[in-house]
């Protein structure tokens, strides 16, 4: 079995608040939407919307994908990953 | 119109037409906001602020190009989950049908709204899927049987959790059953998972199970064996009630137990190596061991031990025990008892055969070994009448078999005498048998016992005994009668002698008168004959040569014989201790016999030898030395019949026999204190064997001078009640130049002794009859004499030669003897001698 170590991409959409940040967050989904499937990238989407933590993990969830919330110090860390 | 106006009105109308775009963008920029908004409302977000875009960031932006792109990949995603989902439900489907359980869905009003083939199968097999889809559940599964509790689906309406239920019997079947709630997105309890687990066939194994297991555990609690199992720890696993009651421990004790524990200690060292070699598989079929109660009790046990191994490891012993205490004791004693028998056995001094009922040996004591030759381990299983060979000895014929009478009769039989036993080296041996069958305790014969004595000496002493008391009662008889009968002979023989010496003129009278005086003297000779046995005949014993008598006389017998004999005599014979003159007659009558037996002619064996006598052979003498004679003929022989009675008075089978000469030789050899035997084979010959006293220590005395009818003189004083006794003594006496007085009884010669005494002429010599009927003896009046004269000079002549004074006269006080009848030479000689000893 050959496992795949995925690029990590991040973008920072800190200081966006909703819906911006979610149609900024869904536009960068859609761009690797193909590649995250596969497995081969990894999107880290750094945030400080707390409306942002619910409404990106529900959409890439429903798009089929595997989303992680993590709290950081200064902002929230959206891991958005192959299911 | 100018080129102004038309500007103008160009630019108005342009002005117009931007107003007209600008509100047609603002309404389309509108309209990209609301569906933006639309799309992120459904996107679950909120709508966007005009601060947060502005119109040409939104163109810019594209949201409506984002969230499209999103649906797309929600839609993408939601049309994959659906495939799943359909493949799920297909899947689910398969599962809920092609379970091995029964499973129902139920509405929240309890009605049926699925179910799977299971189900259907256990409660409703006939009904169409649709008649049953919305019937009520009480309808179609319990019909009103509700477990005790309670309707399981109420229960989980009311505790809103799974319940279950065990063992609930519906239409035959036992089911367990578990009942799930199954709610809405909100919560809320809109349905109920019915799964009944048909449990029936489980129930049915469960129950062959514990039956299977009460009989097996019924059989191992009422053995009377002892079964245990114990762990590889030396733990006690399982125990049966015997076990548990043989050692005494309850249940709960034995759980606390070690092995070890009810092992006697005399046994750990070796059950450890046993106990290590069980869990290595080893199986133990004759196990013998001491277990201890808990009483203490010492419970010897023998049986089976093996292990239960799984993968080859050890799980358990299984051991089955018999307690043999009490057949072990049993056993020690029976044991005891056999070597108490077997020693007893050995010790009798009896012979002991036992046989099976085939009359085959199965043991033998050391006696029957010894009479009979065989060892036990050699004749065990042997026929009896190969190891016992035995014949009548009377007839000669082989006696039968008395195994065989036992085992056919069933009764003791018994053969005191006549019975010989051949022993395996051919020697011969008198037995007195009998035989007994062995019985069992049911009283069947299981083989028979025989008992035999040896009882060859005991036959042999029982003849002699037979023999002597013939002899006594002859020698009552002819003691009863020799003194008259001698005191006759004395008379006839006296006046026979006197009556030759006055015959000197006719020859012819003369000749008549030594023939008469001839059969006097062979009368004699039979009166004497009859008296040697008679009781009381003691032979007068001196050390002599025997190497002489048995020469001299076998010549002397064998004079004008066909007959040769030849000898073989050593020279250092020892003398015997004998009476010449009584073995002389022996001698005399065993070569007469011996000469008679082979009338063709013959060699006649003489043989002599020195033999110290021991108990070992078997002899009836006293230890010591003894000198064997054997006289050996090769004539006719004597049957077998006979043998036994030779030595019998008045026994022959000649015809001119008088029965005496070997009843005699018999007598005088046993008046000895020897013996005499014979064996004999008919046709072949016969042999004597006569074993005398023998005197190694002395030396025989030259032989007496012969004496002579020497004259004498001086008085002579003769007592005798006969007077035709004191008339011929009268009468040789005064030829002989003697002067005579006579007395009839010892009162009148003790009388005439002392009367000569003092009157200065005493008698020179007494005769004095030893028997006086109604008057004093000789012996009396010799004690008398003594005490008038010590030196008394008394010869004691009686007709009783076997009375013991005239063996041993000097005892008594007398200086000679003469027997009774006499001649004239008899009297002489002993005077003479008497009178000439100082």
């Amino acid at each position: 079995m050959t496992t795949i170590t995925p690029q990590v991409i991040e973008f920072d959409i800190c200081g966006q608040i909703c819906p911006a940040s979610l149609l900024v967050a869904l536009r960068e989904i859609n761009r690797h939407v193909l590649k995250i499937k596969e497995g081969s990238i990894r999107l880290l989407i750094k945030t400080d919307n707390r409306d942002g933590t619910h409404t990106i993990p529900e959409a890439a969830y429903n798009m089929g994908l595997k989303v992680e919330v993590q709290k950081s110090e200064s902002c929230y860390v959206i891991t958005i990953a192959k299911r | 119109m100018n080129n102004d106006d038309a500007l103008r009105e160009e630019i108005t109308r342009l002005q117009t037409e931007n107003e007209g775009l600008r509100r047609k963008l603002a309404r389309k920029t509108e309209y990209i906001r609301s569906k933006v908004d639309c799309m992120l409302g459904i996107m679950g977000t909120l709508p966007l602020r005009p601060e947060e875009l502005d119109d040409d960031t939104l163109v810019d932006l594209d949201p409506i190009g984002i969230v499209a792109d999103s649906f797309a990949q929600v839609l993408s995603h939601l049309h994959e989950t659906n495939a799943k989902l359909e493949i799920a439900y297909e899947q689910t489907a398969a599962i809920f049908d092609a379970a091995g359980i029964g499973i129902v869905v139920f509405d929240d009003r309890m009605r049926i709204l699925s179910f799977n083939k299971q189900l259907k199968e256990y409660f409703f097999p006939l009904l169409d899927d649709d008649s049953v889809i919305g019937s009520q559940c009480r309808d179609r599964i319990c019909s009103g049987n509700e477990p005790a509790d309670g309707c399981l689906c109420l229960k989980v309406r009311e505790s809103g959790a799974t319940v279950g239920a065990r063992n609930i019997q519906y239409h035959g079947r036992t089911y367990d059953i578990v009942f799930t709630p199954v709610r809405d997105q909100a919560g809320a309890i809109t349905r109920c998972l019915g799964v009944f687990h048909d449990i029936s066939h489980q129930k049915r194994g469960e129950e062959a199970l514990r039956l299977s297991e009460e009989r097996y555990r019924d059989l191992f609690e009422h053995a009377n064996d002892l079964i245990q199992s114990v762990s590889p720890d030396g733990r006690f696993i399982y125990t049966n009630r015997s076990w548990r009651e043989t050692l005494g421990y309850s249940e709960e004790e034995v759980s606390n137990l070690h092995i070890f524990d009810i092992i006697d200690p005399s046994c750990h060292s070796h059950c450890a190596e046993l106990f290590t070699e069980v869990m290595s598989g080893r199986k133990l079929d004759h196990l013998e061991v001491t277990f201890v109660a808990k009483d203490g009790r010492r419970i010897v046990v023998e049986g089976s031990v093996n292990c239960n191994l799984e993968d080859g490891l050890p799980v358990a012993t299984r051991s089955i025990f018999r307690d043999v205490t009490e057949r072990k004791a049993a056993e020690e004693a029976l044991a005891t008892e056999k070597e108490q028998l077997a020693v007893t056995l050995r010790s009798i001094g009896d012979g002991v055969i036992t046989t099976d009922t085939g009359g085959r040996i199965v043991l033998m004591n050391k006696i029957a070994e010894d009479l009979t030759g065989w060892g036990q381990e050699e004749a065990c299983g042997e026929p009896l009448e190969r190891i016992l060979n035995i014949f009548n000895g009377k007839t000669g014929k082989a006696r039968s078999n008395p195994a065989e009478e036992v085992l056919r009769t069933g009764r003791t039989v018994v053969k005191a005498s006549h019975t010989v036993l051949i022993a395996r080296d051919g020697s011969k041996r008198i037995i007195a048998d009998s035989c007994a069958p062995i019985s069992n305790r049911e009283s069947s014969i299981i083989g028979m016992v025989l008992v035999f004595r040896d009882i060859t000496e005991q036959e042999a002493l029982k003849a002699n005994l037979q023999r002597a008391e013939k002899l006594e009662s002859l020698g009552i008889l002819a003691g009863g009668i020799a003194h008259d009968f001698n005191n006759m002979l004395t008379g006839i023989l006296g006046n026979i002698s006197i009556a030759k010496m006055c015959a000197t003129g006719d020859s012819r009278v003369r000749e008549r008168l030594e023939e008469a005086e001839k059969a006097a003297l062979r009368t004699r000779d039979l009166t004497q004959q009859l008296l040697t046995f008679a009781k009381g005949g003691a032979p007068v014993k001196k050390t002599s040569s025997i190497a002489e008598i048995l020469t001299d006389l076998s010549n002397f017998a064998l004079r004008g014989s066909n007959v040769g004999c030849c000898f073989d005599i050593p020279d250092d014979l020892w003398p015997g201790d004998i009476d010449p003159g009584q073995i002389s007659q022996v001698i005399h009558n065993l070569v007469i016999n011996a000469d008679q037996a082979m009338p063709d002619g013959g060699m006649i064996h003489v043989n002599a030898q020195n033999k110290v006598v021991t108990g070992r052979d078997r002899l009836p003498l006293a230890d010591g030395s003894y000198i064997h004679i054997s006289i050996r003929d090769t004539g006719v022989g004597i049957s077998a019949e006979h043998l036994p009675m030779i030595f019998d008075p008045y026994f022959t089978t000649k015809q001119r026999g008088s029965g005496l000469g070997l009843a005699t030789s018999y007598s005088i050899v046993s008046h000895h204190m020897g013996c005499i035997t014979a064996e004999s084979e008919p046709g072949k010959g016969t042999t004597f064997h006569v074993y005398l006293p023998a005197t190694p220590q002395e030396t025989v005395a030259p032989p007496p001078q012969a004496a002579g009818h020497a004259t004498g003189s001086g008085r002579i004083l003769v007592m005798d009640d006969e007077p035709m006794i004191r008339e011929v003594a009268g009468a040789f006496l005064g030829m002989l130049g003697y002067d005579v007085s006579f007395a009839e009884h010892g009162e009148e010669a003790i009388a005439l002794y002392r009367e000569a005494l003092q009157s200065g002429r005493p008698f020179a010599a007494v005769v004095m009859d030893l028997t006086i009927p109604g008057g004093m003896g000789g012996k009396e009046a010799i004690r008398r004499l003594l005490e008038i004269d010590p030196n008394v000079k008394a010869l004691v002549s009686s007709g009783y030669s076997t009375d013991p004074v005239m063996a041993d006269y000097r005892n008594f006080g007398f200086k000679g003897v003469v027997l009774k009848p006499y001649v004239i030479g008899d009297l002489s000689s002993a005077l003479q001698s008497v009178i000439s000893e100082s």
